[in-house]
């Protein structure tokens, strides 16, 4: 689920330029430090088409792709809905985060501060 | 950066499967140049495992396995009975099988959903046949009548059931959508699975009377 939450928000995010190398490597930006291999990419691409969350078309070929035509993919409404369920957990998890942390990132210890009997 | 050989780049794209083809040469080209081999081949794995969920039904490749299976234990209880009963008898007859429905799987995955060739249905059973009699696993008047027999009942259901590839997609309706038309409803146990099991085992018991009798 993490793949496709990662993919959709890729697709989201790149709008009209979003096809196999763009989307890679904008899921690279977002799942950094992790490496996602292209081929993770395809076959998430494929699964989230047969659950009708992207639509997908093949563009004119481009000389500098050797003559080969790019695959574009688009949100669609199922996908959308999707993409915000996940964005709202994202949210949830935040707010829980903060709540116990203070802020997100280096989390926040009460300081020890033993009291010297006097 | 060299590029790679023009018969490595023509293999690669002839390993790659045609439904997705196209993009996928471009976007390697796009990415690693003219040299491209060597992440083709990291990608084709998850092409190829995605193309095969795609293009395979678990209720077809129950049915397939069954009919191949039924007929050469057939024609193995008609011609070579003592086969049956040999300690590896069940396990020789199970080489043929496996090696078409691999092969049966394979071929829709790399089937070109633009075309659409008349005999599609009965190609795949007939190349998956040939590769089996490549090395016959069983005594040839067995794996003759079998596979004669396994190839009709095989490609009577592809004309039936066709490959989830050849399919008639009505514009926008998700592949996954048309998958669902094969659930469970439409070939619901008692509707095909149910009489097809029953004829099945009612032809294995009238050839062990007729064997026995």
């Amino acid at each position: 689920m993490q793949l496709e939450q990662l993919v959709l928000t890729a697709i989201l995010s790149l709008r009209d330029h979003a096809y196999g190398v763009t989307i890679h490597e904008k899921v690279q930006e977002l799942a950094a430090p992790k490496t996602i291999s292209a081929g993770a990419v395809y076959v998430t691409l494929d699964r989230l088409e047969d659950k009708g969350m992207v639509a997908s078309w093949l563009s004119d070929p481009t000389p500098e792709r050797g003559g080969r035509s790019k695959r574009y993919y688009r949100l669609e409404a199922l996908g959308e809905r999707a993409l915000e369920e996940s964005a709202e957990t994202a949210k949830r998890l935040l707010d829980a985060f903060t709540e116990a942390w203070g802020t997100l990132g280096k989390p926040k210890r009460p300081k020890w501060q033993p009291t010297r009997p006097r | 950066m060299a590029a790679d050989a023009p018969a490595i780049a023509r293999l690669i794209a002839l390993l790659i499967p045609p439904a997705s083809r196209e993009e996928v040469l471009g976007d390697l080209r796009e990415r690693c140049g003219a040299r491209f081999a060597g992440e083709a081949l990291r990608v084709l794995p998850f092409l190829l495992l995605s193309r095969i969920r795609r293009t395979t039904d678990a209720v077809v490749f129950s049915m397939q396995a069954l009919s191949l299976l039924a007929s050469f234990v057939l024609a193995a209880a008609w011609l070579d009975g003592p086969l049956l009963a040999e300690q590896w008898g069940f396990a020789r007859i199970e080489i043929p099988v496996a090696v078409v429905l691999a092969t049966l799987v394979l071929a829709d995955a790399y089937a070109d959903p633009k075309k659409r060739p008349l005999l599609r249905p009965m190609l795949a059973p007939v190349l998956g046949m040939a590769l089996a009699f490549l090395r016959p696993a069983l005594p040839w008047p067995v794996m003759l009548w079998g596979g004669m027999l396994g190839t009709g009942l095989i490609t009577t259901l592809r004309l039936l059931i066709p490959p989830l590839a050849d399919r008639r997609q009505a514009a926008k309706i998700p592949a996954y959508w048309q998958k669902l038309e094969l659930d469970a409803r439409n070939l619901a146990a008692s509707r095909i699975l149910l009489p097809f099991a029953a004829a099945v085992f009612l032809l294995i018991a009238l050839s062990r009377w007729l064997r026995s009798g």
